[in-house]
């Protein structure tokens, strides 16, 4: 079996790109605004695969959008989109996979330290995401997190505990 | 008699919960066309992927040409093609041409050769016309066509495969089984797991019957074993349970 | 369905579809590092080069207009800041804040620019196989130290195949969970859970079975290259792209328009 299972972290990286891709897609209505899962996929690469192969399935997943792919949210792809205004959130799924694996693989798996990892990675995530912004559309900083943090927070909750959820359910399938 | 390609020599396979295969024993000839049946759970599947070395034996050994099959993984799987049961996650590529090159490129055959061998076995399967499709937007019994060229572009020696019919409409089965008629008697030798042999019993060689506790306990002609296929669990073709012999178009 | 989504790719026969890939990531690349610092009018040369390409494909304004509205909008907000915050001598005052003529021109390049960008991007995506994109990254990541193409090319293949799957799997989760009443639920955790543990699931075994096929049929890294379709125009392509950016360089030169003053 050991080719199989040298073939196995691959085949389940390119998975999450997948899923990563379709996550542009799904749309679960709460509140006014919809939320998507893709960043919760993003997460949840990060925990189950780890920091290589997270990184490497969200490199992947950029390059197929830049490549022209309309994989990114509400369909669209490109260059203009990666370097646009909201390319930061994009970007900044580079380190939040890599935070959130890393955290992950040093601290443990359990619920709590699951909740931890995910919080690193989103705040990596933001970190890019919202200086992009405010560069972009030249705003000052109050401005910067009234439009790209606050409006998503409540919904990021929502994905990092319906995460927390299938990472445990999901790790045992993985493993066996 | 000629020799056999395949032995399969005291093979088994135990799970941990105590199911498995148990001590089979068996040699597979060139051009044969052989029913693996059995009811569901009886192993029929763990078997065929000890074939080409998929999982490896708890004891026993199989051997090919005679080498074990784990000798030269590469080898072993290019003789040994499998097909199966679901045709969706077998096929890898995102075009239909793609997907029957797959194994060619794996092979690291020259891409003239690749496009050359890949045109004829998609003429031969007729699939021609959809060669540019994407597998996913094709119909069942396409895409079971598709898995099949794909195996077929391999040259392979033996071909296997696992629960074609699951899934397919009547018109798909029928075209499938003439398909696999056609491979027989141009000499490719077949093993074919399922649990409905209705539709082939009568052009198979050859049945293995497996029980429910993973052994094997009939090897013949399907003729001799016709009327005594419900003691296995296996539903008896509608001819025989009425008591005829084979219908003149089957044969 | 499926397919409609995922892949904005339309079959057809213009000049652009059967240039070879290789040829076709250039030009983007070429033209969109430009665009970054385009002038006016090397954005109006550009788009009147684009322009004839849309309309062959098929891709008309009005088209674009509805495909990319939120895009569009976004932009058209990424404008208006600028209109506002970039100091100059104001035309327009609205309650204290002022439009500034620099503000609106600094704003609608920017816009401009990026929506040139995106266009290019979709003329792209839409002449080009997913397939062939894969080969395209293969064949440029092979030079690139520590990155494995092949493997990178063969998860793009996994991907796409993947993709279809998930979706119609989703699909009759989604069915199998209103079934049974499922969308009853409130609570947006337990949402997520229905609706995406039994997908990722299913889609985790059919994953399982994929390595066990792949493995079945030799899978190895080192496999043979990927073969590219050309029509012999690349290089004419390649040359135009590359006077046309040239072209575009020199016009947003400020120092280029001192000759006419």
């Amino acid at each position: 079996m050991t080719q199989t299972d040298s073939l196995r972290p691959m085949v389940h990286a390119a998975l999450f790109v997948a899923l990563i891709c379709v996550g542009a897609f799904i749309a679960i209505p709460i509140g006014p605004v919809p939320i998507v899962l893709q960043n919760m996929f993003v997460l949840l690469a990060g925990l189950i695969l780890g920091p290589a192969w997270g990184t490497a399935c969200v490199a992947v997943y950029l390059l197929i959008g830049l490549a022209g792919l309309p994989v990114f949210a509400g369909g669209t792809s490109g260059i203009g989109k990666i370097f646009g205004p909201t390319g930061g959130y994009l970007l900044g799924y580079l380190p939040a996979v890599l935070v959130t694996g890393a955290i992950s693989r040093f601290l443990g798996q359990t619920p709590f330290r699951d909740i931890l990892a995910m919080i690193g990675g989103s705040i990596m995530l933001y970190g890019v995401g919202v200086p992009w912004l405010k560069l972009a559309f030249s705003l000052s900083w109050g401005q910067a997190l009234a439009l790209g943090l606050v409006p998503f927070l409540l919904g990021d909750a929502v994905k990092i505990a319906g995460a927390v959820v299938m990472a445990r359910k999901i790790r045992p399938l993985l493993k066996e | 008699m000629p020799r056999p390609i395949m032995e399969i020599d005291h093979l088994t396979h135990a799970f941990f919960n105590g199911t498995g295969i148990h001590d089979i024993c068996a040699r597979i000839f060139p051009g044969e066309f052989i029913l693996l049946a059995g009811p569901n759970g009886s192993g029929k599947t763990t078997l065929i992927r000890h074939l080409n070395a998929l999982v490896r034996p708890t004891s026993g050994e199989i051997r090919l040409h005679g080498r074990s099959v784990t000798a030269d993984l590469v080898v072993t799987r290019k003789t040994i093609g499998m097909v199966f049961q679901d045709a969706d996650t077998q096929i890898v590529a995102d075009t239909v041409a793609d997907e029957v090159a797959f194994g060619l490129e794996n092979l690291n055959t020259p891409r003239v050769r690749i496009l050359e061998k890949v045109n004829q076995t998609l003429a031969y399967m007729n699939l021609i016309h959809l060669k540019d499709r994407n597998p996913s937007t094709l119909s069942g019994g396409e895409k079971r066509r598709l898995a099949i060229a794909g195996i077929l572009v391999m040259d392979p020696e033996i071909i296997v495969l696992d629960e074609p019919f699951a899934n397919l409409d009547h018109p798909a089965s029928r075209d499938l089984v003439e398909i696999i008629r056609r491979l027989n008697r141009e000499g490719q030798t077949i093993i074919m797991a399922t649990h409905e042999v209705e539709e082939v019993i009568t052009y198979a060689s050859r049945m293995l019957i497996m029980d429910g506790q993973g052994r094997l306990v009939k090897d013949g002609p399907p003729n001799n074993l016709l009327g005594n296929l419900e003691r296995f669990g296996i539903r008896e073709p509608c001819f025989s349970r009425m008591g005829y012999s084979a219908p003149p178009w089957q044969t | 369905m499926a397919d409609l989504t995922l892949f904005s790719f339309q079959a057809g026969t213009t000049i652009l579809h059967h240039l070879d890939v290789r040829a076709k990531t250039v030009l983007v690349c070429m033209l969109s590092m430009v665009l970054f610092t385009a002038g006016f009018s090397a954005c109006l040369i550009c788009f009147l080069v684009v322009y004839p390409l849309m309309c062959a494909i098929g891709m008309t304004m009005y088209r674009l207009i509805i495909r990319l509205k939120g895009f569009i909008l976004l932009l058209a907000i990424m404008a208006a800041t600028r209109a506002v915050t970039v100091p100059g001598e104001p035309i327009l005052s609205v309650s204290g804040i002022e439009i500034t003529r620099q503000g609106l021109a600094q704003g609608s390049l920017v816009g401009g620019r990026f929506f040139l960008v995106m266009v290019i991007g979709m003329l792209f995506a839409a002449t080009t196989r997913p397939a062939a994109l894969k080969s395209a990254a293969q064949w440029f990541l092979a030079p690139v130290p520590f990155v494995p193409e092949m493997r990178v090319a063969i998860m793009i293949s996994l991907c796409l195949k993947f993709f279809p799957l998930i979706l119609s799997r989703a699909g009759q989760t989604a069915d199998a969970v209103n079934a049974r009443c499922g969308s009853f639920k409130k609570n947006p955790v337990r949402r997520i859970r229905f609706l995406t543990l039994p997908l990722l699931k299913k889609t985790i075994i059919s994953a399982d079975h994929l390595c066990l096929a792949m493995d079945a049929r030799c899978y190895t890294e080192r496999r043979t290259d990927p073969a590219f379709e050309s029509n012999g125009r690349e290089r004419l392509f390649l040359g135009a792209g590359i006077g046309l950016c040239i072209a575009m360089v020199i016009l947003s030169q400020e120092s280029f328009w001192m000759i006419f003053w």
